[in-house]
């Protein structure tokens, strides 16, 4: 159905509307994931609904439409984050925060399931990496683009994408790791 | 169920759970209706109003007859910039020509040619830029600690990107500004900048083999002018010169 609208010309009102409402979920998830502040992920969702309209022509290949959004999605989300003051608080890897929280969850851990534990930690952790790095998980991991994809929507090198994954899941995995009840989950 | 497998829908369980948006679907999409409205409308009166727009004076003369003159080679096989001073002020001209400016039959003060370009102006990501214009756009390796890249912005004439601005901020002073333009010109060209000399001190340093023009003006804020084949670059900000000379030339063409 997409291939039929937005050929050259922007989209009407009616037709962005329809991407609009089929995206809106989807976009919203997507900037709050790299956010994790819905004042934040509102402000990006906003952007990239603009965004997204004023470059619709030039997407290609309409069926990829959620993907393409995706892209502009985190990319916009970072941006927000960039502009934001102290910022830089939340996403540089504050190891007093993180010792904090490993400590208030050590109370508990005699009676919680290990694997509720790993992921409890995992989750935490995702909050405290950079931006670019949740864009990477998300897109690889949550919305199964491949390397070459991310690589495409994103403009850097495939060599790249893969750097920023094990990157990624390195900082996480030290930070799961610093508990030695923790164990790693698999990589790539 | 694998590890990676738990990862995923660990992921997938953290990306459901979301914090509501402050507001509702539909009041953000009356707020993002609005915004491609507004830009649309902005859009259209740059058009209409081409030659009241941002205009580029791309002909500055000032007085009839400079005294002294250096020729300074930036690249010597395909950009001149002539360097003439007269009195209190010096007027810069970087051009394709190989011939400095005449001063002969100079139209008088009250006679400037102004040509009015329309200039259009977006910021977005790096790579949507770079995306957005025929021509590589680089960035420095090199800056000072703390600072870090602000925003980056794409200049149109007409409907063509000519003109990147990189705008790096100090992180620990957000008015401590580093600014770096980049503007393509692929065809012959002439532009022109005339300066104040009580209030510059203007001189020629080496950059990457080639040469370039420092100004430094009173208030401490310094540009280096330079051109390499088919661009030209301004360089700016209050770092110390030594700074943004490193800055410079840690560009990578």
């Amino acid at each position: 159905m997409l291939k039929k609208i937005f050929k050259k010309s922007e989209p009407t009102h009616e037709e962005f509307r329809l991407v609009y409402d089929m995206f809106y979920s989807r976009v919203y998830r997507d900037v709050y994931f790299i956010t994790k502040d819905s004042h934040l992920a509102q402000d990006a969702l906003q952007e990239t609904f603009v965004k997204a309209y004023k470059h619709m022509h030039r997407l290609e290949d309409r069926e990829r439409m959620g993907a393409w959004l995706s892209t502009i999605a985190t990319r916009t989300a970072i941006d927000v984050l960039r502009k934001r003051k102290g910022a830089r608080e939340v996403l540089t890897e504050d190891i007093t925060v993180q010792e904090r929280n490993m400590k208030e969850k050590g109370l508990d851990t005699s009676h919680i399931v290990e694997n509720n534990l790993v992921k409890e930690e995992l989750l935490e952790s995702l909050k405290e990496i950079k931006a670019e790095y949740r864009e990477i998980i998300l897109l690889r991991y949550i919305h199964d683009l491949s390397i070459k994809e991310i690589a495409d929507s994103l403009h850097i090198n495939e060599s790249t994408v893969k750097t920023r994954l094990h990157r990624a899941r390195n900082k996480v995995k030290e930070k799961v790791q610093r508990d030695p009840k923790r164990q790693w989950i698999g990589g790539e | 169920m694998n590890e990676e497998q738990n990862w995923k829908e660990w992921l997938n369980e953290d990306y459901q759970q979301v914090e509501d948006a402050p507001h509702s679907k539909d009041e953000n999409w009356e707020t993002i209706i609005s915004e491609i409205s507004q830009t649309n409308q902005h859009q259209k009166k740059i058009s209409k109003k081409s030659l009241l727009a941002v205009a580029m004076i791309t002909v500055i003369v000032i007085g009839s007859a400079f005294v002294q003159t250096n020729q300074m080679q930036a690249f010597d096989w395909f950009v001149n910039m002539f360097v003439t001073t007269e009195g209190d002020k010096t007027q810069i001209t970087q051009t394709t020509n190989e011939k400095e400016p005449s001063t002969d039959a100079l139209p008088d003060f009250d006679n400037i040619t102004t040509n009015a370009v329309p200039e259009e102006s977006k910021e977005m990501t790096f790579e949507e830029a770079q995306d957005e214009t025929d021509f590589n756009i680089f960035a420095p390796s090199y800056l000072p600690d703390s600072y870090q890249l602000e925003s980056v912005t794409v200049f149109y004439e007409e409907v063509s990107a000519k003109k990147v601005q990189l705008e790096y901020v100090n992180n620990l002073n957000d008015n401590d500004v580093i600014t770096l333009y980049q503007t393509y010109q692929p065809d012959d060209f002439s532009a022109s900048k005339v300066v104040d000399n009580e209030d510059t001190e203007i001189n020629t340093i080496e950059l990457d083999g080639g040469e370039a023009r420092l100004i430094e003006f009173m208030d401490g804020h310094i540009q280096i002018i330079w051109s390499t084949p088919k661009t030209n670059w301004l360089l700016e900000g209050s770092e110390n010169k030594q700074q943004l000379i490193k800055v410079a030339e840690s560009i990578d063409y």
